[in-house]
């Protein structure tokens, strides 16, 4: 047993701060850093102003770095609205499937 | 062919961005390509765009995710648009967008079957993928610059510019547009660097010799965009008029030229059939060796021989080397330039040729 | 200013797809309210949604070390010349034109290729001479042994449409008297995986405009036309009945993959075309649509050609039938409304069930006759790209 298990906070804030990194990184938003953009702030539309090529990417960024799937009833609903509850999302699903957050599966082995 | 005035030119290449850079170039002379390494550990000689050429941020997130060769194809598009000064209230429907490519969105092509080797067909970015479209270039292009008439991308090794041309003067002669923005648009990139140390004899001093007519020719690949704005009616301040284009096997010009450009580069293997356009005692510049070898060329040469009709200039051939009875423009000189010929072969012999005049 | 319906005829046609290896079959199976989605079979991928194969296709000899869509695109060619009369003997003669537009044909996308340069570092040559030889209008015109003005076009899903357009521009600036034009592609893992990443193809077979869309299958196949000019045709003893009666194309100037939500881009094109045509929008009989059975297209598609022309329009997306041809679709659909008209019926807009409120047309659901003699096709490309084109019976 590990006796230093991260609490649902210390996972939701560490998965947060690699969302906002992801997000700069991933979705090229050069002209901000993390600590501009805030927790619960819209991140479609107002707010970050992403769009519907970024939520799509986002599924993908997902995947690949918390080992979180989404189901095609899940996408483009309340979980995208902010960082707070895409964050909440991640945390709870990656406790179902993988264990610890932050953690990356292997990229799938799925060459034809 | 309707005749089309050049109002406005935009360039994005191996002497840099904007028609100052070009004109330096053109002024400069000679420069060696610079190096990069191929998977495999041997050098490749390029004329690739000088570090810094893109790291413009004035057009901020509206290109945040583009791939390089849209942002070499953009700023290109709009500095010619910038260029032509065209009037406030232009009515960006009547704005067409033709963007013609010799290798397309090749690299990013690559990325994503990088994507499906690495992630799997089930989990590729679909960012990456939206880039590899043909026409990704152009869509950036008419959004950015916010050009609500026809957009079109034509993607073929030899002449996709020529064929841009004819149809932006279609465009222009039937009415459906005012102005058109036609180029070019081909970039360098790791994949292309191996294909062209395989396929490409290299020119082994870093020098194109436009005027070798070699059977078994040497090139230094090169990449970059140039635009032109086309509109229908003449404009103070503008280059000059594409008269004509044409392709198919060579005619010697009804009415002889000031200057003839040579478009060899050393792309095409065999270039001896450019001895017989050169044979007609026309006066003769080639400007390839400071942009690099690319089939889709012409637009550059095109932005040089507009600049030339606007400041009655013929700039010096950078590597004038050839036989003695040639006549080079071996000096930049000042003096009358009323027109200008394009000429440009691909691989099976047949010519495409350009007609600019000043007016 | 010249009457338009006399510049551009169409002699003859050529289809190839999921819904028929050629018109005559297209036709039995738009009778018989028939359609093939299936499994993938071409190549293997472990996405599972529905495609439409251009099944028991098969070319009659390889071409270009058996590029699919060239063959595919010759197939079609073949039907085209047989109706028109023509072969590439008398062609030889003539001033002669090739625009096509495709997608897949004109991307060096060798996944083998790749995979060899990213594990040794070195570019396999045959992989790249064939993609140099294999340009679409130049293997067209290397196949029928003629010289001629060729193109291929890449422009997305308008592609096959635009090739027809440029077709008819270059017969309007005297550069040709004959086009072969239309567009070809076969599937290809790119945008199998590309679409299904974007979250925009449909795991069962598509329903366009239905209610309860969710996207669109890919399908592979080509469509031609020959396009001629009134003054060729009549020396040859042809009165050919259909014509281009116009072309209109326009740009969203929006967003990379989704389309204007206001449909500006389309309402513009098919202003163009209706003006270009000089066709008001009352003597449209019928608009064969896009629609690819996504969520966007088809409520911006809708909401424009009601716009344009009214909720009473009678409207339809065959791609129920073909499924989204991309490069191919802008082709096969010309094909298929000249059909329409020629043959004076319509099937219905397979896939379709229930009407989603937000969209004011209803398509067809039951096979209809056609009234009129003019009709219109309309492409939205990936990018922005909105193309129209304007067809006529001559009586």
């Amino acid at each position: 047993m590990n006796d230093t298990h991260p609490s649902q906070e210390e996972q939701l804030s560490k998965v947060k701060a690699q969302l906002k990194e992801l997000l700069i990184s991933q979705l090229a938003l050069e002209d901000i850093t993390p600590e501009e953009i805030k927790d619960d702030e819209p991140i479609f539309g107002e707010g970050l102003g992403l769009d519907s090529l970024d939520a799509v990417e986002i599924v993908v960024l997902l995947q690949r770095n918390f080992g979180v799937t989404m189901k095609e009833t899940e996408k483009g609903n309340e979980i995208f609205r902010s960082i707070n509850t895409l964050a909440a999302f991640i945390v709870e699903n990656s406790s179902k499937q993988t264990g610890l957050p932050g953690e990356t599966t292997a990229p799938a082995d799925k060459m034809p | 062919m309707k005749p089309t005035c050049i109002q406005g030119i935009g360039i994005v290449a191996a002497c840099g961005r904007g028609v100052n850079a070009l004109r330096s170039a053109l002024h400069r002379g000679w420069q060696p390509p610079v190096s990069v390494t191929v998977p495999g550990g041997l050098e490749l000689p390029v004329y690739a765009l000088p570090p810094g050429t893109l790291d413009d941020k004035s057009l901020g997130r509206k290109v945040r995710r583009a791939d390089r060769l849209t942002k070499i194809a953009v700023f290109a598009a709009a500095d010619a648009l910038a260029d032509a000064q065209l009037p406030a209230d232009l009515e960006r429907q009547r704005v067409g967008v033709i963007v013609a490519s010799a290798l397309g969105t090749h690299k990013t092509t690559f990325q994503f079957l990088d994507e499906i080797l690495t992630f799997g067909e089930a989990g590729v970015s679909p960012t990456v993928f939206s880039h590899s479209v043909q026409n990704a270039p152009a869509a950036y292009i008419a959004s950015v610059l916010g050009l609500q008439g026809p957009v079109l991308t034509l993607t073929q090794v030899h002449f996709a510019f020529h064929h841009a041309l004819i149809l932006a003067a279609c465009w222009l002669a039937n009415g459906q547009c005012d102005h058109v923005l036609v180029g070019n648009m081909d970039e360098s990139g790791t994949v292309m660097h191996a294909i062209c140390r395989s396929l490409l004899t290299l020119a082994p001093d870093g020098k194109i010799r436009p005027f070798a007519f070699a059977a078994n020719s040497a090139g230094i690949p090169g990449e970059g965009s140039a635009f032109l704005l086309l509109s229908s009616t003449a404009a103070p301040g503008a280059y000059g008029t594409v008269r004509h284009v044409e392709m198919g096997s060579w005619i010697p010009p009804a009415r002889p030229p000031d200057l003839h450009f040579l478009e060899a580069d050393g792309m095409i293997p065999d270039e001896s059939g450019y001895a017989i356009p050169a044979g007609t005692g026309l006066r003769l510049a080639g400007y390839a060796p400071l942009f690099g070898s690319m089939t889709g060329g012409s637009a550059i040469g095109c932005a040089v021989a507009a600049l030339s009709l606007k400041e009655q200039t013929r700039f010096a051939s950078p590597v004038p080397d050839s036989a003695p009875e040639l006549s080079i423009c071996r000096e930049t000189e000042a003096g009358l330039v009323q027109s200008i010929l394009l000429t440009r072969l691909n691989c099976t012999g047949a010519t495409a040729r350009i007609h600019l005049n000043k007016d | 200013m010249v009457d338009r319906l006399s510049l551009v005829t169409i002699p003859g046609m050529g289809a190839v797809s999921a819904a028929g290896l050629d018109t005559g079959a297209t036709l039995a199976s738009f009778r018989a309210e028939l359609r093939h989605p299936g499994k993938l079979t071409l190549f293997e991928s472990p996405i599972d949604c529905p495609v439409f194969e251009a099944v028991g296709f098969q070319a009659a000899q390889p071409y270009a070390d058996g590029v699919r869509t060239i063959e595919l695109a010759i197939h079609a060619l073949q039907e085209a010349l047989a109706e028109a009369r023509l072969d590439a003997g008398a062609l030889g003669s003539m001033r002669v034109g090739i625009c096509l537009g495709t997608t897949v044909a004109s991307q060096l996308n060798d996944l083998e290729f790749y995979r060899r340069f990213k594990e040794t570092g070195t570019a396999s040559l045959p992989p790249v001479r064939r993609y140099l030889k294999g340009n679409l209008a130049d293997a067209v015109a290397a196949h029928l042994g003629i010289q001629a003005l060729t193109l291929t076009v890449t422009n997305a899903c308008s592609s096959g449409a635009d090739a027809i357009a440029i077709g008819a521009q270059w017969m309007e600036a005297g550069l040709c008297e004959i086009v072969i034009a239309g567009g070809a592609d076969e599937l290809s893992r790119i945008p199998y995986s590309g679409f299904n990443a974007l979250g925009l193809a449909c795991k069962f077979p598509c329903t366009p405009f239905d209610r309860n869309r969710q996207g669109l299958n890919l399908g592979e196949g080509a469509g031609i036309l020959i396009l001629e000019s009134p003054a060729s045709a009549n020396a040859r003893g042809f009165s050919p009945r259909l014509v281009l009666q116009g072309y209109g194309s326009a740009c969203d100037a929006h967003h990379l993959t989704a389309p204007h939500p206001d449909g500006i881009g389309l309402k513009s094109a098919l202003s163009r075309v209706l003006s270009h045509a000089r066709i008001p929008p009352g003597e449209v009989a019928f608009v064969n649509a896009h629609g690819t059975g996504t969520v966007d297209n088809d409520l911006i598609e809708g909401n424009a050609l009601a716009a344009i022309f009214g909720s009473k329009m009678s409207i339809l997306s065959t791609k129920g039938f073909t499924g989204h041809t991309l490069g191919a679709a802008g082709g096969l659909e010309a094909v298929f409304t000249g059909l329409g008209l020629r043959e004076g019926w319509l099937p219905p807009s397979i896939g379709f069930q229930e009407q989603d409120e937000r969209i004011p047309v209803t398509p067809l659901r039951v096979r209809t006759e056609v009234t009129g003699r003019f009709a219109v096709s309309t492409s939205l490309a990936f990018g922005g790209n909105n193309t129209a084109l304007l067809f006529g019976l001559n009586l």
